[in-house]
């Protein structure tokens, strides 16, 4: 029986590098590796990525604790991202005890990372991207448990918003 | 008129449909960057080999989209792999080629921050071929 070994994603910086800096690693890993699933492989990909390219974000990554599960209803797929100690492993399907589980579909939660984070660090929900994600919250297209670990969801928010 | 799939014609004519697109023409208003498709061989499906395709995007107009081989293709910036039934399948809009991504029916390769910034830009594309009619190898 095959077991599938743990791969650790490296975030690809595209711009140019000056002679001085190197390419950061991020701490994500897929727990299943090479058998990790689309939806476990594309958040990996996009955390590990958006944090290499926005290293301020590495603040969030080391104040995280605790599992976040990400279910997509429309695929019947789940994630659950695990964050301890500074690194996120990604699990195939949901592990654990979540402390925030979010419930979407796979448009909207495109649209979650779509999300501007203002100049406090707070996600911005009055612009058009914002507004989206609260209209889906309002229309039952994205439905979270564990809202009072705010500071989470900002965090997580944040994590993966390609707009900051 | 319907083209051979993945010909130099259809390649024309997919060039054509998004620059005809004022949405994609909105949505990539910032793009800059190339992607490559694969197409792999399914014999079965009288498609021997893989294929590539080529397309050179800037700021919201296609300037070459080719046929190229499978090793052209993934010198892209971004490339996009899967069988060819998939992507009969995305270009019947039976498969949504993000949701095929997510669910590792189509791999894909490059930088997901930026493909997620222009998630419209993208849905409009795979929009595109789905106007352009396509004689398929194994209809």
């Amino acid at each position: 029986m095959h077991h599938p070994r743990p791969c650790q994603l490296a975030g690809r910086v595209d711009a140019p590098q000056s002679s001085s800096s190197i390419p950061t690693v991020t701490d994500v890993i897929l727990a299943q590796g090479d058998q990790a699933s689309g939806l476990a492989s594309m958040m990996g990909t996009l955390l590990a990525q958006n944090v290499a390219q926005h290293p301020a974000k590495s603040t969030d990554l080391r104040r995280l604790r605790g599992d976040v599960l990400i279910d997509v209803s429309d695929l019947q797929e789940q994630v659950t991202l695990q964050f301890s100690g500074g690194v996120c492993t990604v699990q195939n399907g949901a592990v654990g005890r979540p402390k925030v589980r979010l419930r979407t579909d796979s448009a909207t939660l495109m649209g979650l990372s779509a999300v501007r984070i203002g100049p406090l660090g707070l996600p911005n929900y009055v612009d058009v991207n914002g507004r989206a994600v609260i209209r889906a919250m309002v229309g039952g297209r994205l439905r979270i448990k564990g809202m009072r670990h705010v500071a989470t969801l900002n965090r997580v928010t944040r994590l993966f918003s390609v707009m900051s | 008129m319907a083209y051979d799939a993945y010909s130099p014609e259809w390649a024309q004519a997919y060039k054509d449909e998004i620059n005809k697109s004022q949405v994609y023409k909105q949505a990539a208003a910032g793009w800059e960057g190339t992607v490559g498709l694969v197409v792999l061989a399914e014999p079965d499906k009288n498609v021997p080999e893989d294929r590539g395709i080529f397309m050179d995007l800037w700021h919201g107009e296609a300037r070459d989209i080719r046929v190229t081989t499978r090793e052209e293709a993934e010198a892209a910036q971004f490339v996009i792999t899967g069988p060819y039934s998939r992507w009969k399948q995305v270009a019947k809009k039976e498969l949504d080629a993000t949701k095929g991504i997510m669910l590792g029916q189509l791999k894909l390769k490059g930088d997901f921050p930026t493909l997620v910034r222009y998630t419209k830009a993208s849905q409009e594309m795979t929009e595109c071929t789905t106007r352009v009619p396509v004689n398929w190898p194994d209809e």
